[in-house]
């Protein structure tokens, strides 16, 4: 087992098969060997406290969830999945390409998507990082800027001359 | 329990943190909802990444941060990845102007380095760049990038391009010199720069072993009429009208096998050197609005001429009446707009082929014209009526 405290000291302890979903922490037991002596700090990972023992994560999509709890119940989910084989340009992934359970599993707020893309950034676990970010591309593909805008908060802070010259270099996708 | 803090793990986590904003993650620990805006630019490379190349970038538009992340090379080979990736495809190719300059290159390097043919197909409708990392596409054969209204100068990037046999410019808005480069490029077979506003000197040419078609009309060029290429006898066709092209050198004789000339809106204002009679092979002569003088003795030496355009120049004598039967195959002969010409026999009765006589008609008035049924347009005031000016079609016997 491998324990993992989260930013705010929440101690988790996972079986190191889970654990070393993540490349920084594959990474951290290999230089530091024996990681049963002392928990592995992720500073950067809010564990938050709402759900604490929540084993039904998904179903809950309004509250804040508890990050590093989410992350460990993905990496639980994919622990028997093969190693992720190269992209290769044979078989290019597409947005669309999301496994059922994924989806449930990443369908909670802005907030806490956002909190998982950082986590699964920081603790460098690609297949969570990769499925996160088609999530947001998801929602924007198909958008206007303007929907775009609004869905996700973004503030224009173009001049309306230099957002006019952008939109003059894009003429050619802008109606697409 | 606040994480431990032995020296030996805060290395650990400062050397292995890949990414995140220090400066922010107090926030985020203070329960600040993240949105996409608090996503270090290197994720949002990875967000946009999934969005196909032909949509994502009006996104640019969103705001600052996604504009700088869209254009970075990062993203340029992230977001490639998603296009289907068997042989580079006209589809590719086409896309590959529109694109951002880096995301261009990377294209270059990663997608299209075996590409052969870059065609514009008339998608571009905006104003693009040189895409100047063409340069990377050193297979290419063809490079067609007509009516895209290219603005600036021509990258002078044809010596890494050398297995180029055709190039297509025209109808652009180009300015500057003919890059010196082109003189690499020994399989170009076509040169088409026309319709630009290209000026000065032509470059040497004479390395341009292969080049047949050469066209360079209407821009702005300076300095004699080309005429020395790698192998002389190659070019057919030279189309040089419309530039201020102020001399035919006398070496125009080079081009032996040329069939269409056209070196019309030129300011030559000289007479024409005899040399050019020793183009055997010409069928269609343009030369009006030259300023040209003199004669057109020894013409007659065109026996494939069909179609003799010398309208609105000085000439003062015209084709010699015992030329004109050598000339078999002429169709068309304009030489309105030359009023300054001596009066002469016109005899078109041994000319099978001849349909067409454009002339002044004080000239004509003055001459002795012969022929069967030619359709003749004549120009300027008659005796008879005085609408000046007017074209007329004129059955003559």
């Amino acid at each position: 087992m491998v324990r993992i405290t989260s930013s705010d000291s929440q101690e988790f302890s996972v079986s190191q098969d889970i654990a070393c979903q993540s490349q920084l922490i594959k990474n951290m037991i290999e230089d530091v060997g024996d990681a049963d002596e002392q928990p592995i700090p992720l500073p950067n990972v809010a564990g938050a406290i709402l759900q604490k023992g929540g084993s039904c994560f998904p179903s809950i999509s309004n509250a804040p969830k508890l990050t590093l709890f989410a992350v460990i119940e993905y990496a639980t989910m994919h622990k028997d999945d093969p190693p992720s084989a190269p992209e290769t340009d044979a078989k290019p992934s597409t947005s669309e390409d999301i496994e059922d359970r994924d989806k449930q599993f990443l369908n909670v707020d802005q907030g806490t998507l956002f909190e998982i893309i950082l986590a699964a950034n920081y603790l460098d676990m690609k297949s969570l990082l990769d499925v996160g970010c088609k999530t947001v591309a998801n929602m924007i593909k198909g958008k206007t800027v303007e929907e775009v805008r609004a869905l996700f908060n973004i503030v224009n802070d173009f001049t309306p001359e230099e957002e006019e010259q952008i939109r003059k270099e894009n003429e050619w996708c802008e109606d697409r | 329990m606040a994480p431990t803090s032995t020296s030996e793990n805060a290395t650990i986590q400062t050397s292995v943190a890949p990414t995140g904003r220090p400066d922010s993650q107090e926030n985020r620990t203070m329960q600040i909802t993240p949105d996409i805006n608090s996503l270090p630019i290197e994720l949002i490379s990875c967000v946009f990444r999934w969005i196909p190349v032909q949509h994502v970038f009006k996104f640019r538009r969103l705001c600052r941060t996604v504009n700088d992340s869209l254009l970075t090379t990062q993203f340029a080979l992230l977001n490639m990845q998603l296009r289907s990736t068997h042989s580079p495809h006209q589809s590719d190719a086409s896309m590959w102007l529109l694109v951002p300059e880096k995301y261009q290159a990377a294209m270059a390097r990663e997608k299209l380095s075996q590409l052969e043919i870059l065609d514009s197909c008339g998608l571009v409708k905006t104003a693009i760049p040189f895409p100047k990392s063409v340069v990377l596409l050193s297979k290419l054969t063809t490079l067609n990038l007509s009516r895209c209204a290219l603005p600036g100068v021509i990258s002078d990037v044809f010596g890494a391009l050398s297995n180029l046999t055709k190039v297509f410019l025209s109808n652009n808005q180009l300015v500057g010199g003919v890059p010196a480069s082109f003189n690499c490029l020994s399989s170009l077979y076509i040169l088409d720069l026309s319709k630009n506003r290209l000026t000065g000197h032509l470059p040497d040419f004479s390395d341009l072993n292969a080049l047949k078609y050469l066209l360079l009309s209407e821009n702005q060029l300076t300095g004699p009429i080309p005429t020395r290429f790698g192998s002389p006898g190659i070019l057919q066709l030279m189309d040089v009208g419309r530039n201020l092209f102020s001399s035919i050198p006398a070496t125009i004789s080079n081009l032996v096998n040329v069939s269409y000339l056209n070196i019309s809106y030129n300011p030559i204002s000289s007479p024409i050197p005899k040399e050019l009679w020793s183009l055997i092979n010409l069928v269609n002569l343009e030369m009006c609005h030259c300023g040209l003088t003199g004669s057109l003795t020894g013409i007659g030496a065109l026996s494939r001429l069909e179609e003799l355009d010398a309208c609105f120049n000085d000439l003062t004598e015209g084709i010699p009446p015992n030329e004109i039967p050598q000339m078999r195959r002429l169709k068309s002969l304009h030489l309105i707009g030359n009023p300054r010409l001596s009066r002469q026999a016109w005899d078109f009765g041994g000319l099978e082929n001849f349909e067409y006589l454009c002339m002044d008609r004080a000239v004509l008035e003055s001459s002795t014209l012969c022929g069967a049924f030619i359709p003749c347009e004549l120009h300027g005031e008659s005796e008879e009526s005085q609408d000046s000016d007017a074209d007329e079609i004129n059955t003559l016997r």
